[in-house]
Protein backbone atom coordinates (compact mmCIF):
# COMPACT_ATOMS: atom_id res chain seq x y z
CA UNK A 1 0.00 0.00 0.00
CA UNK A 2 1.21 3.45 -0.84
CA UNK A 3 1.84 5.51 2.24
CA UNK A 4 2.62 8.63 0.22
CA UNK A 5 0.92 9.50 -3.04
CA UNK A 6 1.82 12.61 -4.95
CA UNK A 7 -0.76 13.26 -7.63
CA UNK A 8 0.13 15.73 -10.33
CA UNK A 9 1.90 17.99 -7.82
CA UNK A 10 3.17 21.35 -9.00
CA UNK A 11 4.87 24.15 -7.08
CA UNK A 12 5.19 27.55 -8.66
CA UNK A 13 6.98 30.47 -7.04
CA UNK A 14 6.49 34.10 -7.87
CA UNK A 15 9.59 36.10 -7.22
CA UNK A 16 9.54 39.74 -8.16
CA UNK A 17 7.43 39.33 -11.28
CA UNK A 18 9.30 36.18 -12.27
CA UNK A 19 7.55 32.84 -12.19
CA UNK A 20 9.57 29.78 -11.29
CA UNK A 21 8.04 26.36 -11.78
CA UNK A 22 10.08 24.43 -9.22
CA UNK A 23 7.99 21.29 -9.49
CA UNK A 24 5.83 20.40 -12.47
CA UNK A 25 3.09 17.78 -12.45
CA UNK A 26 4.92 15.18 -10.44
CA UNK A 27 3.12 11.96 -9.64
CA UNK A 28 4.69 9.24 -7.60
CA UNK A 29 3.84 6.67 -4.95
CA UNK A 30 5.95 5.62 -2.02
CA UNK A 31 5.14 2.23 -0.55
CA UNK A 32 4.97 1.50 3.12
CA UNK A 33 8.29 0.45 4.60
CA UNK A 34 10.47 1.22 1.60
CA UNK A 35 13.36 3.61 1.17
CA UNK A 36 12.42 5.77 -1.76
CA UNK A 37 15.01 8.04 -3.29
CA UNK A 38 14.77 11.14 -5.40
CA UNK A 39 17.95 12.03 -7.22
CA UNK A 40 18.89 14.81 -9.57
CA UNK A 41 21.37 17.62 -9.98
CA UNK A 42 20.99 20.64 -7.75
CA UNK A 43 18.15 22.93 -8.77
CA UNK A 44 16.09 20.04 -10.12
CA UNK A 45 13.29 20.69 -7.62
CA UNK A 46 13.97 17.75 -5.31
CA UNK A 47 13.98 19.78 -2.09
CA UNK A 48 10.81 21.59 -3.03
CA UNK A 49 9.09 18.32 -3.89
CA UNK A 50 10.01 16.59 -0.63
CA UNK A 51 8.77 19.64 1.29
CA UNK A 52 5.30 19.21 -0.15
CA UNK A 53 4.99 15.91 1.70
CA UNK A 54 4.67 17.66 5.08
CA UNK A 55 3.42 20.89 3.52
CA UNK A 56 6.48 22.96 4.40
CA UNK A 57 5.85 23.86 0.78
CA UNK A 58 2.24 24.07 -0.30
CA UNK A 59 1.64 22.64 -3.74
CA UNK A 60 0.13 25.18 -6.13
CA UNK A 61 -1.41 22.30 -8.05
CA UNK A 62 -2.19 18.63 -7.53
CA UNK A 63 -2.73 16.64 -4.36
CA UNK A 64 -0.67 15.08 -1.63
CA UNK A 65 -2.18 11.96 -0.08
CA UNK A 66 -0.75 10.40 3.08
CA UNK A 67 -2.14 7.07 4.29
CA UNK A 68 -5.05 7.48 1.94
CA UNK A 69 -5.98 10.91 3.27
CA UNK A 70 -5.76 14.01 1.12
CA UNK A 71 -3.70 16.43 3.20
CA UNK A 72 -3.22 19.17 0.62
CA UNK A 73 -5.61 21.57 2.31
CA UNK A 74 -4.77 20.82 5.94
CA UNK A 75 -4.34 23.76 8.30
CA UNK A 76 -3.79 24.53 11.96
CA UNK A 77 -4.08 21.70 14.45
CA UNK A 78 -4.76 19.08 11.76
CA UNK A 79 -1.60 20.06 9.92
CA UNK A 80 0.44 19.96 13.13
CA UNK A 81 -0.96 16.50 13.90
CA UNK A 82 0.10 15.34 10.43
CA UNK A 83 3.61 16.73 10.88
CA UNK A 84 4.06 14.71 14.05
CA UNK A 85 3.73 11.59 11.91
CA UNK A 86 6.44 12.79 9.53
CA UNK A 87 10.03 13.27 10.68
CA UNK A 88 12.33 15.52 8.67
CA UNK A 89 16.11 15.69 8.64
CA UNK A 90 18.18 18.21 6.73
CA UNK A 91 21.59 18.70 5.17
CA UNK A 92 22.42 21.45 7.67
CA UNK A 93 21.09 19.49 10.70
CA UNK A 94 19.14 22.59 11.80
CA UNK A 95 19.53 22.08 15.52
CA UNK A 96 18.85 24.85 18.02
CA UNK A 97 22.50 25.57 18.76
CA UNK A 98 21.95 27.61 21.93
CA UNK A 99 20.27 24.78 23.82
CA UNK A 100 21.53 21.30 24.70
CA UNK A 101 21.06 18.10 22.73
CA UNK A 102 18.49 16.96 25.29
CA UNK A 103 16.54 20.21 24.94
CA UNK A 104 16.54 19.89 21.17
CA UNK A 105 14.83 16.52 21.43
CA UNK A 106 12.59 17.76 24.21
CA UNK A 107 11.36 20.44 21.82
CA UNK A 108 9.94 17.76 19.53
CA UNK A 109 8.54 15.69 22.42
CA UNK A 110 6.73 18.72 23.75
CA UNK A 111 5.42 19.54 20.29
CA UNK A 112 4.15 15.98 20.02
CA UNK A 113 2.28 16.17 23.31
CA UNK A 114 4.43 13.60 25.11
CA UNK A 115 3.75 13.84 28.88
CA UNK A 116 6.47 15.77 30.67
CA UNK A 117 7.16 12.91 33.09
CA UNK A 118 8.32 10.76 30.18
CA UNK A 119 10.61 13.27 28.50
CA UNK A 120 13.81 12.27 30.23
CA UNK A 121 13.29 8.59 29.53
CA UNK A 122 12.28 9.13 25.90
CA UNK A 123 15.30 11.36 25.31
CA UNK A 124 17.55 8.63 26.70
CA UNK A 125 15.88 6.02 24.50
CA UNK A 126 16.24 8.15 21.40
CA UNK A 127 19.86 9.03 22.09
CA UNK A 128 20.61 5.37 22.71
CA UNK A 129 19.02 4.53 19.36
CA UNK A 130 21.35 6.91 17.54
CA UNK A 131 24.36 5.99 19.68
CA UNK A 132 24.80 9.24 21.62
CA UNK A 133 23.70 8.27 25.14
CA UNK A 134 26.29 10.44 26.84
CA UNK A 135 25.60 13.63 24.90
CA UNK A 136 22.32 14.63 26.50
CA UNK A 137 23.77 17.74 28.17
CA UNK A 138 26.21 18.67 25.40
CA UNK A 139 25.66 21.65 23.14
CA UNK A 140 25.51 20.98 19.40
CA UNK A 141 28.64 23.07 18.79
CA UNK A 142 30.70 20.46 20.63
CA UNK A 143 29.52 17.67 18.29
CA UNK A 144 30.90 16.53 14.95
CA UNK A 145 28.78 16.73 11.80
CA UNK A 146 27.82 13.07 12.01
CA UNK A 147 26.83 13.42 15.65
CA UNK A 148 24.73 16.50 14.89
CA UNK A 149 22.92 14.54 12.21
CA UNK A 150 22.33 11.74 14.71
CA UNK A 151 20.78 14.23 17.11
CA UNK A 152 18.56 15.54 14.34
CA UNK A 153 17.52 11.96 13.54
CA UNK A 154 16.69 11.43 17.23
CA UNK A 155 14.63 14.62 17.16
CA UNK A 156 12.86 13.54 13.97
CA UNK A 157 11.96 10.19 15.54
CA UNK A 158 10.79 11.69 18.84
CA UNK A 159 7.11 11.49 17.97
CA UNK A 160 7.30 7.96 16.52
CA UNK A 161 6.69 9.01 12.94
CA UNK A 162 5.63 6.65 10.15
CA UNK A 163 7.61 8.55 7.58
CA UNK A 164 11.08 10.08 7.66
CA UNK A 165 11.99 12.68 5.04
CA UNK A 166 15.69 13.26 4.41
CA UNK A 167 16.81 16.30 2.47
CA UNK A 168 20.44 15.77 1.38
CA UNK A 169 20.95 14.39 4.88
CA UNK A 170 24.47 13.14 4.18
CA UNK A 171 25.68 15.76 1.72
CA UNK A 172 27.54 17.77 4.35
CA UNK A 173 29.30 14.70 5.77
CA UNK A 174 32.47 12.88 4.81
CA UNK A 175 32.35 9.39 3.35
CA UNK A 176 32.89 7.46 6.54
CA UNK A 177 30.35 9.47 8.50
CA UNK A 178 27.88 9.14 5.62
CA UNK A 179 28.28 5.39 5.82
CA UNK A 180 27.39 5.44 9.54
CA UNK A 181 24.34 7.63 9.01
CA UNK A 182 23.12 5.44 6.14
CA UNK A 183 23.53 2.32 8.27
CA UNK A 184 21.53 4.00 11.01
CA UNK A 185 18.77 5.00 8.58
CA UNK A 186 18.64 1.47 7.21
CA UNK A 187 18.28 0.13 10.72
CA UNK A 188 15.52 2.62 11.47
CA UNK A 189 13.82 1.55 8.27
CA UNK A 190 14.01 -2.17 8.92
CA UNK A 191 13.60 -2.26 12.71
CA UNK A 192 11.04 0.47 13.20
CA UNK A 193 9.37 0.01 9.82
CA UNK A 194 9.60 3.72 9.06
CA UNK A 195 9.15 4.63 5.42
CA UNK A 196 12.01 6.84 4.24
CA UNK A 197 12.01 9.36 1.43
CA UNK A 198 15.57 10.48 0.77
CA UNK A 199 16.64 13.12 -1.68
CA UNK A 200 20.23 13.43 -2.75
CA UNK A 201 22.56 14.22 -5.60
CA UNK A 202 24.97 11.55 -4.34
CA UNK A 203 24.63 8.30 -6.25
CA UNK A 204 26.75 6.63 -3.61
CA UNK A 205 23.85 7.08 -1.24
CA UNK A 206 21.31 6.07 -3.87
CA UNK A 207 22.92 2.78 -4.74
CA UNK A 208 23.58 1.99 -1.10
CA UNK A 209 20.10 2.27 0.40
CA UNK A 210 17.35 3.09 -2.09
CA UNK A 211 14.80 0.44 -2.93
CA UNK A 212 13.25 2.58 -5.61
CA UNK A 213 14.30 5.85 -7.11
CA UNK A 214 12.91 8.76 -9.07
CA UNK A 215 15.15 10.98 -11.16
CA UNK A 216 14.26 14.67 -11.33
CA UNK A 217 15.25 17.33 -13.80
CA UNK A 218 13.80 20.82 -14.16
CA UNK A 219 10.96 20.09 -11.77
CA UNK A 220 9.88 16.96 -13.60
CA UNK A 221 10.34 13.30 -12.68
CA UNK A 222 11.96 11.95 -15.82
CA UNK A 223 12.39 8.37 -14.78
CA UNK A 224 11.48 6.13 -11.86
CA UNK A 225 11.66 2.51 -10.90
CA UNK A 226 13.71 -0.02 -8.96
CA UNK A 227 17.11 1.47 -8.22
CA UNK A 228 19.13 -1.12 -10.07
CA UNK A 229 16.95 -0.97 -13.16
CA UNK A 230 17.04 2.80 -13.34
CA UNK A 231 20.82 3.03 -13.01
CA UNK A 232 21.76 -0.01 -15.03
CA UNK A 233 19.52 0.92 -17.93
CA UNK A 234 19.28 4.70 -17.76
CA UNK A 235 16.84 5.93 -20.36
CA UNK A 236 16.70 9.66 -19.85
CA UNK A 237 19.67 11.92 -20.57
CA UNK A 238 19.74 13.17 -16.98
CA UNK A 239 19.91 9.67 -15.56
CA UNK A 240 22.63 8.82 -18.03
CA UNK A 241 24.56 11.92 -17.04
CA UNK A 242 24.22 11.08 -13.33
CA UNK A 243 25.36 7.52 -13.85
CA UNK A 244 28.16 8.60 -16.17
CA UNK A 245 29.46 11.11 -13.70
CA UNK A 246 29.16 8.64 -10.90
CA UNK A 247 30.89 5.73 -12.55
CA UNK A 248 33.54 8.25 -13.51
CA UNK A 249 34.76 6.27 -16.47
CA UNK A 250 37.44 8.13 -18.32
CA UNK A 251 40.81 7.35 -19.75
CA UNK A 252 43.36 9.82 -18.45
CA UNK A 253 43.84 12.22 -21.40
CA UNK A 254 47.60 12.25 -21.09
CA UNK A 255 47.53 8.50 -21.64
CA UNK A 256 45.65 8.66 -24.93
CA UNK A 257 48.54 9.68 -27.25
CA UNK A 258 50.77 6.94 -25.92
CA UNK A 259 48.27 4.14 -26.55
CA UNK A 260 49.16 1.69 -29.29
CA UNK A 261 47.01 1.62 -32.41
CA UNK A 262 43.68 -0.13 -32.04
CA UNK A 263 40.03 0.44 -31.31
CA UNK A 264 39.00 1.80 -27.95
CA UNK A 265 35.68 0.33 -26.85
CA UNK A 266 33.49 0.94 -23.85
CA UNK A 267 31.68 -2.18 -22.69
CA UNK A 268 28.95 -2.36 -20.09
CA UNK A 269 27.50 -5.28 -18.33
CA UNK A 270 25.00 -5.71 -15.58
CA UNK A 271 23.68 -8.23 -13.16
CA UNK A 272 25.38 -11.54 -12.98
CA UNK A 273 26.91 -11.46 -16.47
CA UNK A 274 30.64 -11.48 -16.10
CA UNK A 275 32.73 -10.05 -18.89
CA UNK A 276 36.08 -11.67 -18.39
CA UNK A 277 35.21 -15.03 -19.98
CA UNK A 278 33.83 -13.30 -23.08
CA UNK A 279 36.88 -11.08 -23.41
CA UNK A 280 39.35 -13.89 -23.16
CA UNK A 281 37.18 -16.06 -25.42
CA UNK A 282 37.00 -13.35 -28.08
CA UNK A 283 40.74 -12.69 -27.87
CA UNK A 284 41.43 -16.36 -28.27
CA UNK A 285 38.94 -17.05 -31.05
CA UNK A 286 39.90 -14.14 -33.31
CA UNK A 287 43.56 -13.71 -32.48
CA UNK A 288 43.16 -10.11 -31.33
CA UNK A 289 44.60 -8.64 -28.16
CA UNK A 290 42.32 -6.94 -25.69
CA UNK A 291 43.78 -4.68 -23.01
CA UNK A 292 41.68 -3.30 -20.20
CA UNK A 293 42.39 0.43 -19.83
CA UNK A 294 39.87 1.21 -17.16
CA UNK A 295 37.31 -0.74 -15.25
CA UNK A 296 34.69 0.10 -12.72
CA UNK A 297 32.14 -2.10 -11.04
CA UNK A 298 29.46 -0.71 -8.79
CA UNK A 299 27.08 -2.75 -6.74
CA UNK A 300 23.51 -1.58 -6.40
CA UNK A 301 22.31 -3.71 -3.55
CA UNK A 302 23.43 -7.17 -4.61
CA UNK A 303 23.53 -6.44 -8.31
CA UNK A 304 26.46 -5.05 -10.23
CA UNK A 305 26.85 -2.57 -13.03
CA UNK A 306 30.24 -2.73 -14.69
CA UNK A 307 31.94 -0.57 -17.25
CA UNK A 308 35.16 -1.53 -18.97
CA UNK A 309 37.19 0.48 -21.40
CA UNK A 310 39.29 -1.82 -23.51
CA UNK A 311 41.78 -1.38 -26.31
CA UNK A 312 41.26 -3.98 -29.01
CA UNK A 313 44.27 -4.48 -31.28
CA UNK A 314 44.15 -6.61 -34.38
CA UNK A 315 43.69 -6.37 -38.11
CA UNK A 316 41.29 -7.03 -40.94
CA UNK A 317 38.30 -9.34 -40.82
CA UNK A 318 39.14 -10.98 -37.45
CA UNK A 319 39.04 -7.55 -35.76
CA UNK A 320 35.65 -6.74 -37.27
CA UNK A 321 34.32 -10.12 -36.20
CA UNK A 322 35.81 -9.77 -32.73
CA UNK A 323 34.14 -6.40 -32.23
CA UNK A 324 30.85 -7.78 -33.51
CA UNK A 325 31.04 -10.69 -31.11
CA UNK A 326 31.69 -8.32 -28.20
CA UNK A 327 28.85 -6.08 -29.31
CA UNK A 328 26.32 -8.88 -29.31
CA UNK A 329 27.40 -10.29 -25.97
CA UNK A 330 27.48 -7.25 -23.78
CA UNK A 331 24.78 -5.04 -22.46
CA UNK A 332 26.30 -1.80 -23.70
CA UNK A 333 28.81 -1.24 -26.48
CA UNK A 334 30.34 1.99 -27.68
CA UNK A 335 33.44 2.63 -29.75
CA UNK A 336 35.28 5.69 -28.54
CA UNK A 337 37.03 8.18 -30.76
CA UNK A 338 40.53 9.00 -29.55
CA UNK A 339 40.25 12.71 -30.15
CA UNK A 340 36.91 12.85 -28.39
CA UNK A 341 38.25 10.75 -25.57
CA UNK A 342 40.84 13.22 -24.43
CA UNK A 343 38.37 16.08 -24.74
CA UNK A 344 35.64 14.14 -22.99
CA UNK A 345 38.00 13.17 -20.23
CA UNK A 346 38.88 16.79 -19.60
CA UNK A 347 35.23 17.82 -19.68
CA UNK A 348 34.45 14.93 -17.36
CA UNK A 349 37.00 16.15 -14.88
CA UNK A 350 35.51 19.62 -15.10
CA UNK A 351 32.06 18.43 -14.13
CA UNK A 352 33.53 16.28 -11.40
CA UNK A 353 35.02 19.35 -9.78
CA UNK A 354 31.73 21.20 -10.06
CA UNK A 355 30.03 18.27 -8.38
CA UNK A 356 32.40 18.34 -5.47
CA UNK A 357 31.91 22.03 -4.88
CA UNK A 358 28.21 21.54 -4.84
CA UNK A 359 28.56 18.85 -2.19
CA UNK B 1 36.68 73.46 43.59
CA UNK B 2 34.71 73.47 46.80
CA UNK B 3 31.78 74.98 45.01
CA UNK B 4 31.96 72.24 42.37
CA UNK B 5 31.93 69.57 45.03
CA UNK B 6 29.07 71.31 46.74
CA UNK B 7 26.99 71.32 43.54
CA UNK B 8 27.78 67.67 42.89
CA UNK B 9 26.92 66.69 46.43
CA UNK B 10 23.61 68.48 46.37
CA UNK B 11 22.44 67.55 42.88
CA UNK B 12 24.24 64.54 41.51
CA UNK B 13 22.36 61.89 43.48
CA UNK B 14 18.94 63.13 42.41
CA UNK B 15 20.10 63.66 38.83
CA UNK B 16 21.40 60.11 38.58
CA UNK B 17 18.18 58.75 40.09
CA UNK B 18 16.08 60.73 37.62
CA UNK B 19 18.17 59.53 34.69
CA UNK B 20 18.08 55.95 35.94
CA UNK B 21 14.32 56.22 36.34
CA UNK B 22 13.76 57.61 32.85
CA UNK B 23 16.10 55.11 31.23
CA UNK B 24 14.75 52.14 33.16
CA UNK B 25 11.09 52.93 32.46
CA UNK B 26 11.67 53.62 28.79
CA UNK B 27 13.99 50.62 28.34
CA UNK B 28 11.45 48.24 29.86
CA UNK B 29 8.61 49.67 27.80
CA UNK B 30 10.81 49.80 24.71
CA UNK B 31 11.97 46.21 25.05
CA UNK B 32 8.54 44.76 25.89
CA UNK B 33 6.49 46.62 23.29
CA UNK B 34 9.36 46.63 20.80
CA UNK B 35 9.63 42.85 21.05
CA UNK B 36 5.90 42.44 20.48
CA UNK B 37 6.01 44.69 17.42
CA UNK B 38 9.11 42.87 16.19
CA UNK B 39 7.25 39.56 16.51
CA UNK B 40 4.34 40.98 14.56
CA UNK B 41 6.70 42.15 11.81
CA UNK B 42 8.60 38.87 11.84
CA UNK B 43 5.55 36.61 11.75
CA UNK B 44 3.80 38.59 9.03
CA UNK B 45 6.96 38.80 6.94
CA UNK B 46 8.06 35.17 7.11
CA UNK B 47 6.36 32.86 4.62
CA UNK B 48 6.78 29.92 7.02
CA UNK B 49 4.50 31.61 9.57
CA UNK B 50 1.64 34.01 8.85
CA UNK B 51 2.65 36.03 5.83
CA UNK B 52 0.46 39.12 5.73
CA UNK B 53 1.83 41.78 3.50
CA UNK B 54 -0.73 44.45 4.40
CA UNK B 55 -0.18 44.24 8.16
CA UNK B 56 3.57 44.03 7.67
CA UNK B 57 3.69 47.12 5.49
CA UNK B 58 1.42 49.18 7.74
CA UNK B 59 3.26 48.30 10.96
CA UNK B 60 6.59 48.74 9.23
CA UNK B 61 5.51 52.18 8.01
CA UNK B 62 4.52 53.33 11.50
CA UNK B 63 7.81 52.09 12.95
CA UNK B 64 9.76 53.87 10.22
CA UNK B 65 7.74 57.03 10.59
CA UNK B 66 8.59 57.38 14.29
CA UNK B 67 12.18 56.40 13.68
CA UNK B 68 12.57 58.97 10.94
CA UNK B 69 12.03 61.81 13.42
CA UNK B 70 15.20 63.02 15.11
CA UNK B 71 14.71 62.54 18.83
CA UNK B 72 14.94 66.25 19.48
CA UNK B 73 11.87 66.81 17.30
CA UNK B 74 9.98 63.77 18.58
CA UNK B 75 10.53 65.06 22.11
CA UNK B 76 9.08 68.48 21.32
CA UNK B 77 6.17 66.97 19.41
CA UNK B 78 5.34 64.79 22.42
CA UNK B 79 5.25 67.60 24.98
CA UNK B 80 1.47 68.07 24.53
CA UNK B 81 0.98 64.31 24.92
CA UNK B 82 2.84 64.32 28.22
CA UNK B 83 0.89 67.41 29.22
CA UNK B 84 -2.35 65.60 28.54
CA UNK B 85 -1.32 62.48 30.43
CA UNK B 86 0.47 64.03 33.37
CA UNK B 87 -0.59 67.62 33.62
CA UNK B 88 3.03 68.68 33.92
CA UNK B 89 5.26 67.39 31.12
CA UNK B 90 8.46 68.80 32.61
CA UNK B 91 9.13 65.90 34.96
CA UNK B 92 11.16 62.71 34.73
CA UNK B 93 7.94 60.83 33.96
CA UNK B 94 7.26 63.27 31.13
CA UNK B 95 10.75 62.54 29.86
CA UNK B 96 10.16 58.82 30.19
CA UNK B 97 7.09 59.09 27.96
CA UNK B 98 8.96 60.56 25.03
CA UNK B 99 11.91 58.25 25.62
CA UNK B 100 9.57 55.24 25.58
CA UNK B 101 7.96 56.30 22.36
CA UNK B 102 11.38 56.60 20.77
CA UNK B 103 12.58 53.33 22.30
CA UNK B 104 9.72 51.13 21.09
CA UNK B 105 10.33 51.40 17.32
CA UNK B 106 14.09 51.55 17.87
CA UNK B 107 14.11 48.26 19.72
CA UNK B 108 11.45 46.78 17.42
CA UNK B 109 13.85 47.00 14.47
CA UNK B 110 16.72 45.58 16.52
CA UNK B 111 14.66 42.65 17.78
CA UNK B 112 13.21 42.04 14.32
CA UNK B 113 16.68 41.75 12.87
CA UNK B 114 17.75 39.46 15.74
CA UNK B 115 14.81 37.16 14.91
CA UNK B 116 15.45 37.36 11.18
CA UNK B 117 19.02 36.20 11.66
CA UNK B 118 17.73 32.83 12.87
CA UNK B 119 18.45 30.24 10.20
CA UNK B 120 15.29 29.48 8.17
CA UNK B 121 16.38 25.84 8.19
CA UNK B 122 15.96 25.82 11.95
CA UNK B 123 12.41 27.10 11.50
CA UNK B 124 11.66 24.36 8.98
CA UNK B 125 12.97 21.76 11.42
CA UNK B 126 10.93 23.23 14.27
CA UNK B 127 7.78 23.44 12.15
CA UNK B 128 8.30 19.86 11.00
CA UNK B 129 8.02 18.61 14.58
CA UNK B 130 4.42 19.80 14.60
CA UNK B 131 5.12 22.52 17.16
CA UNK B 132 2.80 25.49 17.51
CA UNK B 133 3.98 28.93 16.43
CA UNK B 134 4.11 29.93 20.06
CA UNK B 135 6.41 27.06 20.96
CA UNK B 136 8.61 27.72 17.93
CA UNK B 137 9.01 31.38 18.85
CA UNK B 138 9.56 30.81 22.58
CA UNK B 139 11.73 27.71 22.47
CA UNK B 140 13.53 27.79 19.13
CA UNK B 141 13.66 31.30 17.69
CA UNK B 142 14.08 33.11 20.99
CA UNK B 143 16.98 31.06 22.43
CA UNK B 144 18.69 31.24 19.07
CA UNK B 145 18.21 35.02 18.79
CA UNK B 146 19.03 35.67 22.45
CA UNK B 147 22.67 36.81 22.07
CA UNK B 148 21.73 39.39 19.39
CA UNK B 149 18.70 40.32 21.42
CA UNK B 150 20.79 41.04 24.52
CA UNK B 151 23.25 43.11 22.54
CA UNK B 152 20.26 45.02 21.20
CA UNK B 153 19.00 45.70 24.72
CA UNK B 154 22.42 47.09 25.66
CA UNK B 155 22.50 49.27 22.57
CA UNK B 156 19.01 50.55 23.41
CA UNK B 157 19.87 51.34 27.03
CA UNK B 158 23.00 53.22 26.01
CA UNK B 159 21.11 55.18 23.36
CA UNK B 160 18.43 56.00 25.93
CA UNK B 161 21.04 57.37 28.32
CA UNK B 162 22.08 59.71 25.52
CA UNK B 163 18.52 60.70 24.72
CA UNK B 164 17.73 61.20 28.39
CA UNK B 165 20.26 64.03 28.47
CA UNK B 166 18.23 65.66 25.71
CA UNK B 167 14.95 65.46 27.63
CA UNK B 168 16.90 66.92 30.52
CA UNK B 169 17.50 70.08 28.52
CA UNK B 170 13.78 70.80 28.27
CA UNK B 171 13.32 70.37 31.98
CA UNK B 172 12.74 66.70 32.63
CA UNK B 173 15.68 66.56 35.01
CA UNK B 174 18.42 64.01 35.21
CA UNK B 175 22.09 64.09 34.55
CA UNK B 176 21.77 65.89 31.20
CA UNK B 177 19.77 68.65 32.82
CA UNK B 178 22.48 69.02 35.45
CA UNK B 179 25.23 69.17 32.85
CA UNK B 180 23.45 71.96 30.99
CA UNK B 181 22.39 73.93 34.05
CA UNK B 182 25.69 73.92 35.87
CA UNK B 183 28.29 72.98 33.34
CA UNK B 184 26.99 75.06 30.45
CA UNK B 185 24.91 77.88 31.87
CA UNK B 186 27.04 78.46 34.95
CA UNK B 187 30.46 77.63 33.51
CA UNK B 188 31.09 74.96 36.14
CA UNK B 189 33.61 73.01 34.09
CA UNK B 190 34.32 70.76 37.04
CA UNK B 191 30.70 69.59 37.10
CA UNK B 192 30.80 68.94 33.40
CA UNK B 193 33.99 66.91 33.66
CA UNK B 194 32.59 64.88 36.55
CA UNK B 195 29.43 64.10 34.58
CA UNK B 196 31.43 63.10 31.50
CA UNK B 197 33.50 60.68 33.58
CA UNK B 198 30.43 59.25 35.29
CA UNK B 199 28.71 58.71 31.93
CA UNK B 200 31.75 56.98 30.45
CA UNK B 201 31.98 54.66 33.44
CA UNK B 202 28.26 53.85 33.44
CA UNK B 203 28.18 53.11 29.71
CA UNK B 204 31.29 50.94 29.95
CA UNK B 205 29.82 48.94 32.80
CA UNK B 206 26.53 48.40 30.98
CA UNK B 207 28.34 47.34 27.82
CA UNK B 208 30.56 45.00 29.78
CA UNK B 209 27.66 43.35 31.58
CA UNK B 210 25.73 43.01 28.32
CA UNK B 211 28.64 41.41 26.49
CA UNK B 212 29.19 39.06 29.40
CA UNK B 213 25.57 37.87 29.37
CA UNK B 214 25.50 37.62 25.57
CA UNK B 215 28.57 35.39 25.66
CA UNK B 216 27.01 33.25 28.39
CA UNK B 217 23.97 32.46 26.27
CA UNK B 218 25.92 31.77 23.06
CA UNK B 219 26.89 28.15 22.59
Amino acid sequence: MSVIELKDVSVTFHEGGRTVEAVRNVSLNVDKGEIFGIVGFSGAGKSTLVRTINLLERPTGGRVVIDGMDITGLKGADLRALRKKIGFIFQGFNLITNVTVGKNIEFALKAGGCPKAQWRERIRELLALVGLENKIDSYPSSLSGGQKQRVSIARALANKPEILLCDEATSALDLETTEGILALLQRINSELGITIVFITHQLDVAKRIFDRVAVMENGVVVEQGATFDVFSTPKHATTKALVERYLGIAVPPQLVPSLPAGTIVELRYKGSTALEPIISQVAQDYGVSINVLHANVEYFGSQAIGILIVLVTGAGEPLVQALHRLKTHVFGYRELDRGMLSVAAEAGQGTETAGNEEA
Amino acid sequence: MNETLEILRENLGQALLDTAYMVAVSAVIGVVLGTLIALLLYLTENRLFRPNHVVNVIVGFIVNAIRSLPFLILMVVLIPVAQLLLGDPYTPTGGAISLSIAAVPFFARIAESAFSEVDPGLLEAAISTGATTRQIICEAVFPQALPSFIRGVVLTIISLIGYSAMVGTIGAGGIGDMAIQYGYNRYETGVLVAIVIILIVIVQIIQWIGDFIARKVTH
